[in-house]
């Protein structure tokens, strides 16, 4: 079993030159939230979990988040070996209805 | 005299402060002991859900509903059917995650904040969450209910537990006044995104096949 996993939705609002998104797990709670500059393809943490708030967790998640976003959209799988760290992400039904 | 009329007007005073605070205790005293009553006598639970997050971020809101089955003492299924399926389950220590293709299994004692969020959600639907101190300072009052129709009881749950109150500023709940049974779950996060779970169609103390919290 794993030590440590976070699973949840991943809401994206594109805003042209920047994209916003936020992570939040099962039960609501946020994990994660960061903006990606599109032009300098910079990812900029605005707010993390205190578990992971650690100045090299993030500089490490930066780093993996700009992989992740370059590769959307569509199923991305991006593993970063050194650290052992896998990041799943897998787009969901567009239903807006709600 | 005119030395002595102070210290009596103080000494007044004070005790009408301390019995005014006694009976708002004994008030909230009183709701709880309703509350964990009905809650003692609830073997199972299932209910329908709606979740509204609201990001604050994004400046949006997220809605999803579901299902939820309860099954004393520990076992829980939460399952997302719009706008995406998703579910999972907590048995005893054990979480299993089901989405699309996928499963993952996790033990909670290696991942503290599932672990955080299970012992909540257990503790809200078992119903002590109003009564382990250790976990929660708890103020409750009996209140209109936001849509103007009848009175319901607010809990006001603040976490001492470092691990939760690194999650949340406090969560409330709603409680019906008329069957003491959890309506909403309202949880109101340090970055200030907020979330809304309203319980609709409670069926207590019905069997459910215990298969489906199975985490094998």
């Amino acid at each position: 079993m794993r030590k440590a996993y976070i699973s949840g939705i991943c809401v994206m609002i594109d805003e042209g030159e920047d994209i916003k998104a936020a992570v939040f797990n099962e039960f609501g709670v946020s994990t994660l939230a960061f903006e990606y500059r599109k032009k300098k393809e910079k990812i900029k943490i605005t707010q993390i979990i205190g578990a992971m708030n650690r100045w090299y967790v993030k500089r490490q998640l930066k780093k993996d988040l700009r992989n992740v976003m370059k590769q959307l959209p569509g199923n991305v799988v991006i593993e970063n070996k050194k650290y052992e760290l896998k990041y799943t992400f897998i787009p969901l039904s567009n239903d807006t209805s709600e | 005299m005119r030395h002595f009329l102070p210290f009596i007007l103080t000494a007044c005073m004070a005790c009408a402060l301390h019995a005014q605070h006694n009976a708002v205790t004994k008030e909230q005293a009183a709701i709880i002991r309703e509350i964990s009553a009905a809650s003692a006598k609830i073997v199972s639970m299932e209910s329908d859900f709606v979740q509204t997050k609201y990001i604050t971020m994004l400046n949006d809101k997220l809605v999803s509903k579901g299902k939820i089955r309860f099954q004393q003492p520990d076992k829980l299924l939460w399952e997302y059917t719009t706008p995406y399926t998703y579910s999972f389950i907590i048995n005893n220590n054990k979480i299993k995650i089901r989405n699309n293709n996928r499963t993952d299994i996790i033990d909670s004692n290696h991942n503290k904040v599932f672990k955080e969020i299970s012992r909540l959600m257990m503790m809200t639907v078992r119903g002590n969450s109003l009564t382990d101190d250790k976990v929660f300072d708890v103020t409750v009052k009996s209140e209109k209910k936001a849509q103007g129709k009848g009175q319901e009881y607010q809990a006001i749950l603040v976490p001492k537990r470092k691990e939760m109150k690194q999650l949340w500023n406090r969560l409330v709940l709603h409680f019906d006044v008329a069957n003491k049974i959890l309506s909403t779950i309202e949880m109101f996060e340090k970055n200030g995104d907020h979330t809304i779970i309203e319980m609709q169609h409670v069926v207590l103390n019905k069997a459910i096949d215990s298969n489906v919290f199975n985490v094998d």
